[in-house]
């Protein structure tokens, strides 16, 4: 009873110190991908202005799924990237390349054996999915995978790339300056 | 008072939600609010588990509770289920700091060392063990000339959960589990890697005679090295164990041997997995599964002190619209000179997807689980299969219909004949947020006799109840907004078998329900 009343005490505290709403934001981490190189949130974040992080195990079939949808268009737009995470425990985690590298995926998986890029973002379960801009910023989540919401994460990465602003020409710059 | 706080966490959470205050201070998690009415009984039950970490620069604060009103239906095949109560909990708590090398944890944490032979601390469904650990944990990067040569791993704890025994007397409190150990990994080459662990355990034997609890003292080491090229790549990890079993007051030794090898070539990869698992002191320490449900035959009613076993795979993408899988591994529990076959299992899987070249997708899958052998008695037509087809159809960007048939078959030939279950779930979402699912179930009644706690094939729970007809339907609604990132109501209505259970896309193990269902899960 006491630590609930703790808990709730704290938590209630958190909102009312909070002055701003804003986006739910990745902080940087550190994760194996299956060749057992680590990578980063930085090192992702320099090679693409948006990324979808999708989180899957070799146990479920709908993130299969999910992954063959988005594996369709994974390649289709300049600066996105697809970065699946499996949530594996070490004991399944071998079974992760093999079938990963079998199936043709054009993107790569990192390994979140222990469970601590979940924990960091608050994954309810598999499969679940964000996107990302390169700043950290979370603009779209989606949790479970049922056939068709991969097109609902295509329209907002369409809205996404739609909206932003239009990068200088390097030619322009080169002129003016 | 339990209700005012479970509406309190639940308002908190809410105004907790997606805060990312400034660069330096964020917080994130989940919540799951449950209600359930089952109408044969009207018995109502109301749950909530809140999970969140609060981040200030490099320093955080987790916290994970559960708060039940009553305690929630469970499925009780596990240890751990024995312990949870009724009422608030906090079942996680830890502060965390991390920066670029160092990744310091005190609390409650979970870790697993190598691929598990000598620790593998985490709540474990399988082998019916909760083996979350109090205490700290700090790892380190070693990075020399900007390039990483490996890592290091310290760790010391207890076991989160208090083991009790039960006496004449009542319940007896007889204390944790003590672990201290560490792993060293190093990366020479960017392709190969070495990896060595030790752990020292103090465990307590709840098999013991009722007084003095001894305690079982062991020491575990493990050596693994692993490597990685364009065709293949492998991972071999040795253990062996120095214990002393103070029930007997005798010695015990043992070892375990994990390893994969796996191949690849354009677009499919085979890989082979081998485990031996002989006398490795604890059963949370086996080593990786090497089957596709990951049966442990020594989780059951096996005599025997380990199992071996092996597992192929192959996974294939050969054209850009058709996928395949498929799988076979064996095990059994004869790994010592004096130990007999006691229990011998084979399973085999095979699964194609078609992406049709219109937006049709059909996938069929076939999976078997044999008993060849049960203590010394031919079983070999103890079989379970489960076939099952499913299509779904996009005909619109934003509407899609799916359809799956599945049948189950298990045939325990010297007991009760063949249980048969078929089942069509068939589906309806609109862009993200709305989805519909229908159930219907027909099963066998003969399913109660066959419920045996120690076969891999037959087993299952008790509180699985069968009748003929289950039909149950479910509307889940997502929606996004300021407060929350994803929030996603579900209410479903009907009947259910129970076990594995997937709708709108999740699947998880359920009980048998008959009645409503209302949750709503939060994202911030």
């Amino acid at each position: 009873m006491r630590t609930g009343a703790i808990l709730t005490a704290a938590v209630v505290l958190l909102a009312v110190a909070t002055p701003t709403w804003a986006a739910k934001t990745v902080p940087n981490f550190k994760l194996c991908n299956v060749d057992g190189k680590k990578v980063t949130f930085d090192d992702l974040a320099a090679k693409y202005e948006l990324m979808a992080f999708v989180f899957w195990a070799t146990g479920c079939a709908p993130c299969k799924d999910e992954l063959i949808e988005i594996n369709k268009f994974a390649g289709d737009y300049e600066g996105f990237g697809v970065v699946a995470v499996s949530t594996d425990s070490a004991r399944t985690s071998s079974q992760v390349k093999p079938y990963f590298k079998g199936q043709g995926f054009k993107f790569d998986t990192l390994l979140d054996v222990d469970g601590e890029l979940v924990k960091t973002l608050g994954i309810p379960g598999n499969p679940y999915a964000f996107l990302v801009t390169a700043k950290g910023d979370v603009i779209w989540e989606h949790s479970g995978y049922r056939k068709g919401d991969e097109k609902k994460m295509q329209a907002e990465i369409e809205k996404y790339f739609a909206a932003r602003e239009p990068q200088p020409d390097v030619d322009d710059v080169t002129e003016e300056g | 008072m339990h209700r005012k706080i479970f509406v309190l966490v639940l308002t908190a959470a809410a105004g907790a939600g997606a805060v990312s205050v400034t660069d330096w201070l964020s917080v994130n998690g989940t919540n799951e609010a449950v209600y359930m009415r089952q109408r044969e009984d009207d018995h109502r039950w109301t749950w909530d588990i809140l999970q969140t970490e609060v981040w200030a620069w490099r320093f955080a604060v987790g916290v994970e509770a559960e708060f039940d009103h009553p305690r929630r239906p469970v499925i009780e095949t596990t240890e751990k289920e024995k312990f949870d109560t009724e009422g608030n909990e906090i079942v996680q708590r830890y502060a965390r700091y991390r920066d670029d090398i160092f990744d310091l944890r005190a609390g409650n944490y979970d870790k697993t060392l190598g691929k598990g032979l000598t620790l593998r601390s985490y709540e474990d469904r399988d082998l019916d063990v909760y083996q979350r650990l109090d205490g700290g944990v700090a790892e380190a990067c070693i990075t020399v000339g900007g390039r990483e040569w490996g890592d290091v791993t310290a760790l010391w704890g207890r076991s989160s959960r208090q083991i009790e025994v039960v006496t004449a007397e009542g319940p007896e409190e007889i204390g944790k589990d003590k672990v201290a150990g560490g792993q060293l990994t190093v990366k020479p080459v960017d392709f190969f890697y070495l990896t060595g662990s030790a752990v020292r355990a103090e465990v307590k034997n709840v098999n013991a005679p009722a007084q003095g609890y001894p305690t079982e003292e062991n020491t575990l080491y493990a050596g693994g090295l692993g490597g990685g090229w364009q065709y293949f790549d492998l991972y071999g990890e040795y253990a062996l164990r120095d214990g002393y079993d103070a029930v007997f007051a005798e010695d015990v030794e043992g070892k375990g041997f994990y390893g994969i090898v796996t191949g690849y070539l354009p677009r499919s990869s085979l890989s082979f997995q081998y485990k031996l698992y002989d006398d490795l002191a604890y059963r949370y320490n086996n080593p990786p599964p090497v089957s596709v449900d990951e049966y442990m035959i020594t989780g059951l009613d096996s005599p025997s002190s380990g199992e071996w076993g092996y597992y192929v795979q192959a996974s294939a993408n050969p054209v850009s619209d058709v996928r395949a899988r498929g799988g076979y591994s064996y095990a059994d529990d004869k790994v010592g000179e004096n130990d007999v076959k006691a229990v011998e299992v084979e399973q085999y899987f095979a699964n194609v997807r078609y992406d049709l070249p219109w937006p049709v997708v059909v996938e069929g899958g076939y999976e078997y689980l044999g008993k060849l052998n049960y203590f010394g008695e031919d079983k070999s037509g103890d079989i379970k299969r489960t076939p099952s087809l499913a299509v779904s159809w996009t005909p619109w960007d934003s509407h899609s219909f799916s359809t799956k048939f599945a049948r189950e078959e298990k045939t325990d030939y010297t007991v009760a004949g063949v249980f048969v279950s078929n089942r069509a779930d068939v589906g309806y979402t609109y862009s993200s947020w709305l989805g519909l699912t229908v159930s219907y179930e027909d099963s066998d009644e003969t399913e109660q006799e066959l419920v045996d706690p120690g076969d891999p094939v037959n087993y299952i729970p008790a509180t699985y109840r069968y009748k003929n007809d289950w039909l149950w339907g479910e509307v889940r609604l997502s929606w996004y907004n300021k407060v929350f990132q994803n929030q996603v109501l579900s209410v479903g209505y009907g009947s259910r078998r129970g076990g594995r259970v997937c709708s709108s896309g999740v699947c998880q193990t359920e009980v048998s329900f008959t009645g409503l269902k209302v949750s709503l899960e939060s994202s911030f």
